[in-house]
């Protein structure tokens, strides 16, 4: 799936804290996005899944604008923070209604699950416990699952690295890559982890302020780029 | 998709925290607590005549219930509107799925409904209308009363889900919706305390005798209040982040830093009340305490009735400190570990509490002031004596209190229903606080002596304040490294 943005914006008070004026993610694209704190990467996912009204501009997804169209969810997964989790329910019957939701049948579900069963590393399946009671990385494990449970054509994550074990950060880049060069699923991957994100992604955006920088396909000179752009001039100075 | 929603909503409530075994005691105990009170209103439901016709001979009882039933109501919108939730809250985590948001809407507002302020009230209607109504009036008018009832349930339910929506945690909005209140008490009050009654009679009458045409304005009046709540739901399912808010009018409190230590303290303390929506939403609630405390003292008949006048006497200058006062250390547990290897003397840290809670205690004492020379003038010694009384004694009582809670408060997060940090024992600890000088002021009878032996004991404990401070940063320094202990883990 393809996205696009069209002199896309979002202010606060008046103060632009995204501003894209043409952006093209095209169709089987994995499309890394970098950034300082605050840079608007989070921003542009929310405006991208519709979760936030753009001040300007739009987003569309397969040429449709996704804040009056929904035929674009069916085919999206996203996990962005526990916001996405319902909290009360446990791992099995999130996914359950996840799966529902996405029109697949019960056990489909457990067979989609089966696939997971490694990423899981026997941590979230069968505990009998609820979302709220697992851990900060066992919870984004259940968000990341439940986003790529019907193979969606478009998978939208932010900081999917963030709070998980190493073994895990290893399985799900290796899942991503598999995803976006076996089946052509357009990835779109905010993340602070210039290592990860350069294996993942096949195009990186530097965000700084709201505005996109640099633009790069990922060669082996990107993280070396991308190292160099972020190192603080004065950071060599500290003892 | 309507099936899963409604199974979620009822998980939620079966699987809320309250449920789970860490505080069984305490929820068994509040659990027989309110089985006590619905038993208490079906019983005042099946006799509610008899009562009557018993206490107020010559009293028609069906007119008295019909007289008091909205201005009943419209009291209850203040408890509703501290203990109802906004129905967009739920809809978060399904936001990004591939469900129609105006049926997510309607959703939200069809499941609000399931709120306790809509279940209790029934266990006094239906015995009444049962045993009281149907004998009289028969079947269809008494069908309609009791439809009426409800109508007026939902009308309050949807008016609360609005103005939760529209006020959220926003003080200016809330000061507007107050001022409205207090506007409609005064004009009340101006044409005689009648016309709020009359209407409400009126009305209830109505579905007796005329009861299509009253069911049809109450009717109407809930399609529209759903469709203004629905359509205010529908715009608000863009959540929003914190930059999302207007620009922030949390005041610098420039010049409590220039008052030194304990006013640098005391700004920190407002900063965290302004930005935290939990602390500032049980701020919210103190005033909405001290509202409903205000009312209650100006509309009791008279003097005679001592504990009731002594009690909201007591609640309208302490609701401000009264509950916020209970966690003074838990509301910094985050960063408790922050003051303590800070250069802050704990004298100096309870003082800061101490003139802040004070403050309060001055400052909402002094708005009701004005408020009771306008309306009851005679109440005026009872205010001031229970005032200074508060700001002596039960301040420095309530921050004692505070140095025996062991659980950090999460700041984010709505401070309605929920519990985090709280227990039963904090009301506990309230009741002797609070009844001790409200029975003994009104066993004494509210005479001039009384009143002026109740404000010379706070007068002599204000100035003690210095002695207050030496004991309180005593044993907080003793319960430091428990109390951090203890905000670490929890």
């Amino acid at each position: 799936m393809r996205i696009d943005a069209h002199e896309l914006q979002k202010r606060y008070h008046g103060e632009p804290v995204l501003d894209l004026p043409q952006l093209a993610i095209p169709a089987g694209d994995a499309f890394g996005l970098v950034g300082n704190n605050g840079a608007g990467k989070t921003t542009f996912l929310r405006l991208a899944l519709d979760l936030l009204k753009p001040s300007q501009g739009h987003v569309e997804i397969d040429g449709a604008r996704v804040a009056t169209t929904t035929a674009w969810k069916a085919r999206t997964g996203a996990y962005l923070d526990p916001s996405f989790l319902i909290d009360y329910l446990t791992p099995e019957e999130f996914f359950d209604f996840t799966g529902q939701v996405y029109g697949l049948a019960h056990a489909e579900v457990t067979v989609a699950l089966e696939r997971f069963a490694p990423f899981f590393n026997g941590e979230v399946l069968g505990q009998k416990r609820y979302l709220r009671d697992l851990s900060m990385g066992n919870r984004k494990k259940v968000g990341i699952v439940a986003a790529l449970l019907h193979d969606p054509d478009l998978v939208i994550l932010d900081e999917p690295f963030a709070n998980l074990d190493p073994s895990t950060q290893i399985r799900l880049k290796s899942l991503l890559r598999q995803l976006n060069e076996r089946r052509g699923t357009t990835l779109i991957v905010s993340s602070h982890d210039l290592n990860h994100v350069t294996e993942v992604c096949g195009r990186i955006a530097v965000l700084e302020r709201g505005r996109i920088v640099q633009d790069l396909a990922t060669s082996e000179a990107t993280l070396t780029d991308l190292e160099r752009y972020f190192t603080v001039e004065d950071a060599a100075d500290l003892p | 998709m309507r099936g899963p929603l409604l199974r979620h909503h009822l998980k939620s409530i079966l699987r809320a925290p309250i449920w789970s075994g860490k505080q069984l005691l305490t929820n068994l105990l509040v659990g027989l607590f309110v089985l006590y009170l619905l038993a208490n209103l079906t019983v005042v439901g099946l006799l509610f005549d008899y009562v009557i016709e018993e206490s107020m001979p010559g009293t028609d009882p069906q007119a008295l219930l019909n007289r008091a039933l909205l201005p009943v109501f419209l009291v209850l919108l203040v408890v509703r509107y501290l203990l109802q939730a906004s129905p967009e809250l739920r809809l978060r985590p399904y936001l990004h799925l591939p469900l129609s948001r105006p049926r997510l809407a309607h959703y939200a507002q069809l499941t609000s409904l399931t709120s306790t302020q809509n279940l209790y009230p029934l266990f006094f209607f239906l015995p009444y209308a049962g045993a009281n109504l149907l004998p009289s009036y028969g079947p269809v008018a008494t069908g309609s009363w009791l439809v009426g009832v409800l109508l007026v349930l939902l009308i309050s339910h949807y008016t609360v889900v609005l103005l939760r929506m529209y006020v959220g945690v926003r003080l200016g909005r809330f000061a507007l919706v107050l001022a409205a209140g207090t506007l409609l008490f005064v004009a009340d009050r101006f044409v005689g305390g009648q016309w709020l009654p009359a209407f409400s009679e009126a009305t209830f009458s109505g579905l007796l005798t005329q009861p299509a045409l009253a069911l049809i304005v109450l009717g109407l009046g809930v399609a529209g209040l759903y469709g203004a709540a629905y359509r205010l739901t529908l715009q608000r399912l863009y959540p929003e982040t914190d930059r999302g808010l207007p620009a922030p009018t949390a005041p610098r409190f420039q010049a409590l830093e220039r008052l030194g230590l304990e006013g640098a303290l005391i700004s920190n303390e407002l900063r965290l009340i302004t930005r935290n929506r939990r602390p500032r939403q049980m701020v919210l609630s103190s005033v909405l305490l001290f509202a409903l405390g205000l009312y209650m003292m100006l509309a009791s008949a008279s003097a005679e009735v001592s504990f009731n006048l002594a009690i909201w006497a007591f609640l309208i200058s302490a609701a401000g400190f009264l509950n916020y006062g209970q966690f003074m250390f838990s509301w910094e547990g985050a960063h408790f570990d922050a003051l303590l290897s800070r250069a802050i003397p704990p004298e100096r840290l309870i003082r800061s509490k101490l003139y802040l809670l004070c403050a309060t205690c001055v400052l909402f004492g002094g708005i009701a002031v004005p408020v009771v020379l306008l309306v009851e003038p005679s109440y005026l010694n009872v205010l001031l004596a229970m005032a200074v009384y508060n700001a002596g004694l039960t301040v420095p009582l309530v921050l004692l209190m505070a140095t025996f809670n062991n659980k950090a408060v999460q700041l984010g997060g709505s401070s309605l229903l929920n519990y985090q940090g709280t227990g039963l024992h904090h009301f506990v600890w309230i009741l002797p606080i609070m009844l001790i000088p409200t029975i003994v002021l009104a066993m004494l009878g509210l005479s001039g002596l009384a009143l002026l032996g109740l404000a010379a004991f706070g007068l002599v404990s204000l100035l003690a304040y210095p002695m207050w401070t030496r004991f309180l940063a005593q044993r907080l320094r003793a319960r430091r490294h428990l109390m951090a202990a203890s905000f670490r883990s929890s």
